[in-house]
């Protein structure tokens, strides 16, 4: 049992920390804003479809943006975990050196891309393609697009974990026993890689849901999602208790689909088991 | 032309040659087994076959159909891996169904084939279970239904037997022997055992560096071995230098510089003539021992003794310039330190030329 205690002693620190400086302050301002005003400013976002709206269009571009970061990031995923050439380690740096450009100069760049005179539309109405520009800027497109690039890297890194471990030869006998590419990877390597889907969708959902330089940029106020809305009720309208209930609404939001989210992924690897086969 | 011909198969990787010119012809429900130590080329040859590799230049043909150009997932070629990559997200009757749903066949088709199946491998009433749940014998037999199931025309088995302890190891074999021979399945096994590939093949294909060295019967190979790298990869741990002092009525004589005199009378060894430097060998297991000098016997010293169950390893000194391991049955002579006698039965010993 000492062993034990020592363990956690070492979660002590960490745990402290986040108690004083974030949970007690996050738990306090909760029961304090009930206690003043009740459920007058929950009832206020759930009753007006304005709020609610933009609610729905932050959930939907968080969905969005994890399903294209999927989408992208997964062939890389499986490229960087299966090459055996030098350039592996390259790989592995390149994807994890736009991090060190921040948020706020990537926001600034996709904007001179994407803007009503930026290079895209530049490019589109020179080739012909269009007559009149077409509008990204300040769409669910330009945060979509902003946000994925921003998040993508964690995609990546979540799924090119998981495929290291598979056994090239357990799809190389899927093969033998008659699937073809496509067959082989519904039926085995992808289903064998869902730990690292499902943990890479839950890092880049909930990024998305609370990231709030990439929209403030690039959705701006046509553009609403629940963080610059938040933002926006301190700094223009001076409605801090508003700002305060969207807030909780976005934390317990986020609360719940972790749960349900966390459920999902036990239950995958205990499909899969802890233990790898040998 | 047999069921399985494999022709100037030859597999490069930058400057490294990995398999070098392959020939080799199989009849149909023939059991062959490539050994050789590893990276002798032999797993390439069967990724080759199994089409999850490209050859350089060669061609695998399967009943007369050319395969180079066929995806591993048409050639209908079970392959076995030696690590059993079983797909751990299934239960055991969906990795065995696995290659007869993608054939979309009917429900209760695939169950009769399921269970037929798990029966020869003795594995009934495990069909829920996830390969996590299974020992590492139940996990190899699940693999080897896997792949009999989908009825292939060729089966690949790379080292089945390698990860099995030594009780477990005696009765696969048996039971591979066994499950082969009822289908009649052509056959490739892959090796570095000498006794599995003895034990289990009709025919054997000695492999080293990306080259065949000596194709034969098991016993043929087992007695004969045509190189002494071949003899020592069969076992025949005593390669002893010397000079042949004598040859006559097909009897070789050959002195060692130690000045020990041994004769060997095998038909197949290399016709050396004399005053030619040779090398003698002989299988550990054939050299007789004795605890007083007999007539032919050489004196000797033991140098050490290891048990090994029924049989134990002497290492012989004083005899040659190379020290002579010699295996006994039940042994219970000289202790280490002590004299020892030794003879050579004359057809035991094969002669090389240098």
């Amino acid at each position: 049992m000492k062993e034990k205690r020592n363990v956690l002693l070492l979660a002590l620190p960490c745990t402290l920390t986040l108690l004083i400086a974030f949970i007690i302050p996050m738990v306090y301002t909760f029961i304090k804003a009930l206690i003043n005003d009740n459920l007058t400013y929950y009832t206020k976002f759930f009753t007006d479809p304005f709020y609610m709206k933009i609610f729905g269009n932050t959930i939907k571009l968080s969905l969005k943006t994890t399903l294209l970061t999927l989408v992208l990031g997964y062939p890389s995923a499986y490229f960087i975990a299966r090459t055996k050439s030098k350039i592996k380690s390259i790989l592995i740096i390149a994807t994890i050196f736009p991090f060190l450009v921040s948020a706020v100069i990537r926001a600034y760049g996709w904007m001179v891309i994407l803007g009503d005179s930026g290079i895209l539309n530049q490019f589109l109405l020179n080739a012909g393609i269009i007559d009149s520009p077409i509008k990204i800027m300040y769409t669910e497109t330009a945060v979509m697009i902003g946000m994925a690039q921003l998040v993508l890297p964690y995609m990546i890194l979540s799924i090119t974990g998981v495929i290291q471990n598979i056994d090239p030869n357990v799809e190389n006998a899927a093969k033998s026993l008659g699937a073809n590419p496509v067959q082989t990877f519904f039926k085995v390597t992808f289903p064998l890689s869902a730990p690292g889907v499902i943990s890479g969708c839950i890092l880049v959902f909930t990024m998305g849901m609370t990231s709030y330089i990439t929209p403030q940029l690039l959705g701006g106020a046509q553009y609403l999602t629940m963080s610059t809305l938040v933002y926006s009720q301190i700094k223009t309208t001076y409605n801090l208790e508003f700002a305060n209930a969207i807030c909780y609404i976005l934390v317990f939001a986020i609360l719940i689909f972790q749960i349900v989210a966390n459920n999902i992924s036990n239950s995958v690897n205990k499909r899969l088991g802890s233990g790898k086969n040998a | 032309m047999g069921y399985l011909s494999i022709k100037g198969l030859t597999k490069r990787y930058g400057d490294f040659t990995a398999v070098q010119n392959i020939n080799i012809d199989l009849e149909k429900g023939e059991m062959v087994a490539l050994l050789g130590g590893s990276g002798c080329g032999k797993t390439t040859i069967l990724r080759m076959i199994a089409g999850f590799i490209e050859p350089n230049e060669g061609t695998v043909e399967i009943n007369g159909q050319v395969m180079n150009k066929i995806p591993a997932y048409k050639r209908n070629v079970g392959i076995f891996f030696q690590n059993y990559a079983l797909f751990p997200h299934m239960t055991v009757y969906d990795n065995i169904a696995f290659s007869l749903k993608l054939k979309k066949m009917d429900k209760n088709v695939i169950k009769e084939k399921v269970e037929s199946i798990l029966a020869l491998v003795k594995l009934e009433g495990l069909s829920e279970r996830y390969p996590r749940e299974l020992s590492g014998g139940q996990q190899q037999r699940v693999a080897l239904a896997r792949a009999l199931v989908m009825e292939p025309n060729v089966l690949l088995l790379d080292e089945p037997l390698s990860n099995l302890d030594a009780k477990l190891r005696v009765e696969m074999q048996v039971e591979i022997k066994r499950i082969q021979r009822t289908l009649g399945i052509t056959t490739i096994i892959v090796t570095h055992d000498h006794e599995e590939a003895v034990s289990l093949a009709d025919r054997i294909i000695i492999m080293n560096a990306g080259h065949i060295l000596q194709v034969g019967s098991p016993k043929y190979v087992f007695n004969h071995p045509k190189t002494p790298f071949i003899a020592d990869f069969m076992g025949f741990a005593n390669l002893i230098h010397g000079t042949v002092r004598e040859v006559s009525d097909g009897r070789t004589s050959v002195r060692t510089s130690t000045g020990a005199v041994v004769n060997s009378t095998d038909t197949e060894s290399d016709k050396a003539a004399v005053d030619e430097e040779v090398i003698f060998s002989i299988r550990p297991e054939n050299i007789l021992v004795s605890d007083k000098p007999e007539e032919g016997y050489l004196k000797g010293k033991v140098l050490s003794l290891t048990y090994k169950g029924n049989n134990t390893r002497i290492v012989v000194e004083n005899i040659f310039d190379e020290p002579l391991t010699v295996s006994s049955y039940d042994y219970e002579g000289p202790a280490a330190g002590e004299d020892i006698y030794v003879a050579f039965p004359e057809s035991k010993v094969i002669i090389y030329k240098k």
